[in-house]
């Protein structure tokens, strides 16, 4: 074992260098808010490639404070875990428009007037998404995390046209945010013929396409057919959930569209303006809140996306470009 | 073995000795805080001499000045005992200074001190919180090895982090 002998450098006010290469810089390092990181990957490489792993990242984010947020806060840009978020309205009137698609990983995928993006407030870097050439507008977008995977997916449209349904298939083009590609789905129309206009939605983490049949919601749970990438999709599964509050208010299916099931809880949104709970196991439906409030947890963390710029300091700026 | 210690009780006194020879005289019940030290406890059982020598006098001796505090205030009655660590922390890790720090950390790592870690690596925390890039490189005595150009990238990538 080697001795030292501490006394004899008792005057320097520096480190030993035992410390530096232990795992002590680590656990310092992981104290540390966004900010100083960001700066001190400039030391050395063994810094730079320790703060930039992806479980360092993970483990600091999960030390972090979370902040509950609404899809309609805005999330500010901040190094810190007390990251305040203020309501839109606070920001120049003709941007009044924003709503947040979801979190995950401390990146906030957002809508803005006329960009799709994912931003990290905490590193104040942002990715623009590609649109669709055939989008107009940003169309009713579902965006979904499995946490189990780490894969982030935002469905994106339909591409379809209904009027032909028997030479068509639906394409679903879904956008995924880990591997910044879209996935341009085919999935051949003969197999719902006899169903109106089916909407796609998440379903437990799986993509799904649902439609109202007489009272009930008839779901096929979709799978990829081929492994990874662009390819058909086959029904791996197929649901009926009896919907009986229609019986007693037939009106309400007008315009009633699927949102996202996880296990027992399944949302619906209905004209566009409001949003439905349905409990599966007790057949009760409430109204949720008015489509674009929901609560969502946000922690601020380091995660970067390759492609991922850098924003302008003054956050107003990017809304006035 | 292990039954020659079953009828050793919280009062049982272990000897301590570090590397430069100082040797420290501590109840079992203290010193086992330490998470190295409880392993050797169990794993020896009647050994009462146990040799440190990764870990000088001056700062074993402070690590066990903590242990013995933290393991006081938990004997006592339990209302406003995590006050008291709490303010006893800060009043231990106040006036300490780097070099003392540094070392304390590396002593109390290797002796699975987790708390006193806990502690340690917070305070440092903060103080280089604040520090610029080249005060980081003289504090851990670091040698930038970036190829040129290769940090002025970083820099431009979040040039707001530098301000």
């Amino acid at each position: 074992m080697e001795k030292h002998d501490y006394h004899h450098n008792h005057n320097q006010n520096y480190a030993s260098p035992e410390l530096v290469h232990s795992d002590m810089i680590k656990e310092i390092l992981l104290r540390l808010p966004i900010k100083s990181l960001l700066r001190f990957r400039g030391v050395c490489k063994q810094w730079r490639d320790l703060i930039q792993h992806p479980d360092f990242i993970k483990v600091h984010m999960s030390r972090a404070t979370p902040l509950l947020v609404s899809n309609c806060d805005f999330i500010t840009h901040s190094d810190f875990a007390s990251t305040a978020s203020h309501h839109p309205a606070n920001l120049s009137a003709p941007y009044y428009q924003f709503s947040i698609l979801g979190i995950f990983e401390g990146l906030v995928v957002e809508i803005l007037p006329d960009i799709l993006q994912v931003r990290n407030p905490a590193t104040r870097q942002a990715l623009v998404l590609p649109r669709q050439p055939s989008s107009k507008a940003f169309p009713e977008m579902h965006f979904n995390f499995n946490s189990r995977t780490g894969v982030a997916t935002l469905l994106c449209e339909k591409l379809d046209t209904f009027g032909n349904r028997r030479n068509k298939d639906l394409q679903i083009s879904s956008f995924n945010i880990e591997n910044e590609s879209f996935l341009h789905s085919n999935f051949p129309l003969d197999i719902f013929a006899d169903l109106p206009e089916p909407y796609p939605f998440w379903w437990n983490n799986c993509l799904a396409v649902g439609a109202l049949t007489g009272n009930k919601l008839r779901v096929l749970v979709l799978e990829k057919q081929h492994g990874e990438g662009n390819g058909e999709y086959k029904c791996r599964e197929e649901v009926f959930v009896p919907l009986r509050f229609l019986d007693r208010n037939p009106d309400r299916k007008e315009g009633l569209v699927p949102i996202a099931a996880v296990s027992d809880d399944l949302w619906f949104s209905s004209q566009g303006t409001h949003k439905w709970h349905y409990d599966m196991k007790t057949e009760e439906i409430k109204e949720w809140s008015l489509i674009g409030v929901k609560m969502l947890e946000y922690q601020p963390s380091l995660k970067m996306l390759d492609g991922m710029l850098s924003m302008k300091d003054d956050w107003n700026n990017q809304f006035h470009t | 073995m292990s039954s020659s210690s079953t009828t050793t009780t919280t009062t049982r006194l272990l000897m301590l000795k570090a590397s430069d020879g100082v040797t420290f005289e501590v109840e079992e019940a203290v010193a086992t805080k330490l998470g190295a030290i409880n392993n050797m406890v169990e794993e020896e059982g009647s050994e009462d001499l146990i040799c440190l020598p990764n870990v000088n006098g001056k700062f074993l001796g402070m690590v066990l000045e903590w242990c013995k505090k933290h393991a006081n205030n938990n004997t006592n009655s339990d209302k406003g005992n995590d006050e008291v660590n709490k303010w006893w922390d800060k009043e231990f890790v106040m006036d300490l200074d780097q070099n003392t720090l540094y070392h304390l950390l590396m002593a109390a790592d290797y002796l699975s001190g987790t708390e006193l870690v806990d502690l340690l690596t917070e305070k440092v925390a903060s103080m280089i919180r604040g520090k610029k890039v080249e005060e980081i490189r003289e504090t851990f005595k670091i040698k930038s090895d970036f190829l040129p150009g290769q940090e002025e990238e970083i820099r431009k990538k979040n040039s707001w982090a530098f301000e």
